[in-house]
Order: C-alpha cells, then structure tokens, then sequence
C-alpha cells in the first residue's frame, strides 16, 4: 500500500459528498436563472440559454457553490478531474469560465458571475453589496 | 591474493624475466636433446663405417681362431675409437674373438633371435662393470663360417661433451635472466610514465577546473585510448556541470520575477494608506504572482522526482485515440479561442502500455505550445499513424503554423526553461519546462520525441511510441 496523505484523503471524501449532491438535486435557481440538471437545461428570464457539457458542469458547480468563491484549484480538481495543475489548465479554466459569463450574464443587466482577482469567481446576486 | 612486489613496474619486470627465463630454459632443453640426438646418429654411423672395415680386417687362422689383421686408426672418428669395443660370437653364442679393450668383460650375453640380421640398427646397453655403450650387431660369414659381430662405442664422451654445452648454456642463462631482468624494468618504467603524467595531471582537474583535458600523446595506442576516454568523461562531467549551473540561474531567475513583482506591489500599497477594496486588489494581485510561483515550483518537483527515478510509471494500457480525444477536449477550446481550427489525421486505432497521466501531460504541452505558438486563425494538424521503423510503433505529430524554430535553438527547445523568444513578458509562455516534461515522459516509456521544420515555415513535433 502507497501511504496517502490524510489531508488528501479528507478533501476526497469531501468531494465525493459534494459529487453525491447534483444527482439529488434536479432544480436550482439564482436570481432569474433557473437550471434543470435533468434536463440539461438552462435558462435565463425565461429565454433558453445554449450551453456546452463542459459549460453545462461548470455552472452545476458554481450553483451548488452559490455564495462562495470557487478558485481554480477547486475547478481544476472538480470539475477537470484532474490530478496535477500546470499553467495550460488555468488558461483553459479562465477561457471557459469567461465563456461562461457571456452566456449568462452578457446579455442582462444584473451580473452574475464575478470574478474574484487572483482567487476564482463566484456565483452570486449582486442584491448584497 | 597477490603476491611479490607491489608497484605494477616491480611485477611486470618480474613476469617478464619468469617467462624469458621458461622460454630459455625450453630452447636450452632442446637444444641439447637435438645435440644428443645428433651426436648419437654420428657415433652409429661411425660404427656402421667401422664395422664394415672390421669385417674386412677379420679372418680364420689356420688353427681356426679367429684373428683381427691389426688396430685401425685412421678412422675420422678417431677420438671416439679409443673406447672402441669388440666381440665376435658364433652362432651357438660362444665368443670367438674379444678385444683387449673389453677386459674380459662381454657385449651383451647370448645373441637373441634375429640379432644382426637386419641393418645396423643401433641399441642402447649398460655393460655389467656400468659403463654405458651404443651397440651394433651384424651377422656376417668369414671364409665360409657364420659369426655375428658386435661392435660398441662407450658413450661417456659424448654425454660429457653434452654436459659441457649444457653447463654452458646454463651460465649463459643465468647472465640472460639478470640483462632481462634490467631490460624489463627500463621497458615497463618507459611504458609506465606517462600513466604517471595522466595521474598527475587527473589529479590536478578539481570542479573548479574541469575544462582541463589529460595531454594524449599517442591517440592510437592503449594509454592514449584511456587518455581520451578519461578526456570524454571529463567533458561528460564539464557539461552536466554546465547543465546543473544553468539550472539554477535559470530558476533563480525564474522565481525572482515573480517574487520582484510582489515586494513592488507591497511596497507601493504600503506607501499609503488604501481603502479596503485597494488592499483586495493587492492582495489579489500578489495571490496570482503566488500562483504562478506554486504551478513552478510543482512543476520542477515534478522534475526533479522524475530525475531522482522517484516517479513510478502507473502503466495501463489504452488507444491513444481515446487520449487525444480527452486531451483536445481540454485545450481545444484555447484553439477555438483563437479562432484555430485543428485537424486530424487518424490512422487505425493504436494501443499504447504507459502511464496515461504522464503521457497525456506530454501530449498537452505539445498541443498547448501549438495553439500558442500558431498565429489567431491559425491551424494545426494532429497526425497519428503507424511507423515503419521501428516496427510496431506509432508516430503522434502536432505540425503548427506558428512562426517556426530557428536552427540553432532546434537541439535546445527540450532543454529545460529553454525558450526561442527570450521574451519573458509573455505571461501565455509558462516557464518554459513543458517540452522538457514531455521528453522525459516519452523517453521514460522507451519512445522518442523530437522536432522537425513543417513544409511550411511551421513547426512539426513527433513522438514515437511503441505499441502495445
């Protein structure tokens, strides 16, 4: 047996319970925004939005972590599935979350998705300051 | 175990008169078994000369005795007559006729069956007083009776001229032993110096001077051979101590950007005081600076696990297709980004044994250096077919249309940190360790990577694996 590192094991385990969530959940909402993860549908104000799988799982993520900065280790690790971060992931990361925000957020006023510099970005109302 | 002296010059030398000194002793050996040999056959023919001449000289008397005319010295062997023995029998093995030399003594007893009737043939024999003889016998009739005559020679005078020439020859081969011995020793000491001069000199090279070389002054023969192989680790040693002094500037360098930009960032917000937002934004500021420092330094552990021989290859075996699917799935969209478009030119669906997180890594830097070296609206193509040598393997190439690789920075792109533009603005650009990544993990699954110019002014990077 490899010995592992309990800290690895702890946010394994965590995240094996936030995974476990988005099968439960079906609906989640934010502002005008609703998401059906049955469905695989998105919409915003009642227009259906065009979303990608990878785009689609990003923004699973960012609803489940509503209110809370989501960095990019946590998307590398998450979302990506990855094992290591190199430089190539944070740019495909950025690009596909900046995507992502256009989608969302371009044409509507009340912004959604906000970038935290140098941290990640977060999903969020912008009713409380 | 070794035995004698210690030095190389002391056991050479002394090999060296041990086997002069066997030699010698053979050739001495057998020359004197010839000397014997020839002097033997000399004394037969002289007896076979004389006995003719005594079968001439021998005659019935009246009486009936048998009588020798007279002595006969005009032989040429004259020397060796003087021991000259003679006894003639008759038939029924009463002796007819002894001469005086013999004293009573008798040549051999009752003649056997058949004895001198063929030839004359030559035997050995010790008479009963000791004196040692070579004898000959030949039946011959005198005025109509049979008689066999025997004639013999002592040898003593032949084994003493024998022993006078051995004893000779031994002397000469003492003094021979003591020239070789002294020969020997200038020889091997000759030899032997300039191993001297390389011990010298290689004991001079320290690290601080490892561009001196060891003089070779004969390239062709064994010492100049070592010399040069001595020179060629040398310079082995000289250029991965280059290589480890490169290293570090390179990654002093690397991390002090970073680290440069941070304290002017804290010294600059320290100057005022800021509002909570402005100390956000600095804070924010230095956390991506961190950032980047942390994917560097994971990266070069990376490295340096995989130099240690501590990264274990995980081997499972998968189609590469599937790979490349998974790795354009990831950084396809940097390409689409730049309006890039990728094609790909797949043939058969090839296996691979190998560590599918190592490789994939490869494969992305690859890719990823592509879509950043090509220009926005750019192409590239992913080629993968099978190879025809090496057999069974297979040849995955990224070919970019980006502005190509310089021929003097071809052999450096897998250099680590090495990069064509030394333009370390370019936050895209990374820190130049992810073709160095990619080569370790290919060669580390008995593959090979390298570059070649695109028929265009691109770039084309290949690796060959071998196949499952």
């Amino acid at each position: 047996m490899k010995p592992f590192a309990f800290p690895e094991l702890l946010a394994r385990i965590r995240s094996l319970f936030r995974r476990g969530h988005p099968a439960a959940t079906v609906q989640m909402h934010i502002a005008d925004l609703s998401f059906d993860s049955n469905g695989r549908s998105v919409s915003r104000a009642g227009k259906l939005l065009d979303l990608t799988s990878r785009e689609f799982d990003l923004l699973e993520y960012f609803l489940i972590n509503q209110g809370s900065v989501v960095s990019r280790e946590m998307l590398v690790r998450d979302v990506w599935k990855e094992t290591m971060r190199y430089t190539s992931l944070d740019n495909v990361i950025d690009v596909q979350v900046g995507r992502l925000r256009r989608k969302i957020d371009a044409a509507f006023s009340t912004k959604l998705l906000h970038t935290v510099r140098g941290v990640g970005s977060v999903l969020r109302e912008e009713s409380h300051e | 175990m070794r035995f004698g002296p210690k030095s190389l010059r002391g056991r050479l030398t002394l090999w060296h008169v041990f086997a002069f000194g066997i030699v010698l002793f053979v050739y001495i050996g057998c020359a004197t078994l010839l000397q014997y040999w020839q002097l033997t056959r000399q004394l037969n023919h002289a007896e076979i000369q004389d006995m003719v001449t005594v079968e001439g000289l021998l005659y019935l008397s009246p009486a009936g005795e048998l009588r020798l005319h007279q002595e006969y010295f005009n032989n040429p062997q004259a020397h060796l007559l003087i021991d000259r023995l003679l006894e003639v029998r008759t038939p029924d093995g009463k002796v007819a006729f002894s001469s005086d030399q013999l004293h009573g003594r008798t040549l051999g007893g009752l003649p056997f069956q058949g004895e001198g009737q063929s030839g004359f043939n030559g035997r050995k024999l010790r008479l009963g007083d000791g004196t040692n003889v070579y004898l000959i016998s030949h039946a011959h009739q005198i005025q109509g009776r049979p008689f066999l005559i025997r004639l013999a020679y002592s040898t003593g005078p032949l084994i003493g001229q024998v022993k006078v020439s051995l004893g000779i020859l031994l002397v000469v081969l003492l003094f021979a032993l003591v020239a070789a011995g002294f020969a020997g020793h200038r020889f091997v000491s000759q030899v032997l110096s300039p191993l001297e001069v390389m011990a010298r000199r290689t004991d001079q090279i320290t690290a601080s001077r490892l561009h001196d070389r060891i003089p070779v002054e004969c390239p062709d023969d064994e010492l100049g051979h070592m010399a040069m192989v001595l020179n060629g680790l040398l310079q082995r040693l000289e250029e991965s101590f280059e290589k480890l002094k490169l290293f570090t500037s390179d990654v002093s360098h690397e991390l002090r950007t970073p680290l440069a930009s941070i304290r002017s960032v804290e010294e600059v917000s320290l100057q005022r005081a800021l509002s909570p937002e402005q100390y956000q934004q600095v804070i924010a500021s230095m956390l991506e600076e961190v950032n980047q420092l942390t994917n560097m330094v994971n990266t070069m552990l990376t490295i340096g696990r995989a130099d240690a021989g501590q990264l274990e290859l995980h081997q499972t075996v998968f189609s590469l297709n599937d790979l490349l699917k998974d790795v354009i799935g990831v950084v396809g969209i940097l390409a689409e980004e730049k309006e890039q478009t990728i094609h790909m030119a797949i043939e058969g669906n090839p296996y691979v044994q190998a560590d599918r997180s190592l490789l994939r890594l490869a494969i992305l830097n690859i890719l990823d250096n592509a879509i950043q070296y090509s220009p926005s609206g750019g192409s590239i193509s992913v080629r993968l077919k099978y190879m025809e040598s090496p057999s069974h393997s297979v040849e995955l190439s990224v070919e970019d249309d980006g502005p190509g690789i310089p021929e003097q920075s071809r052999e450096k792109v897998f250099d680590r940190f090495y990069r064509v533009e030394k333009d370390r603005s370019r936050e895209a650009s990374g820190a130049g360790l992810g073709l160095a990544i990619a080569k370790w993990a290919v060669e580390a699954h008995g593959g090979k990577i390298g570059f070649r110019p695109s028929a265009g002014k691109g770039s084309i990077f290949y690796m060959q694996l071998p196949r499952a």
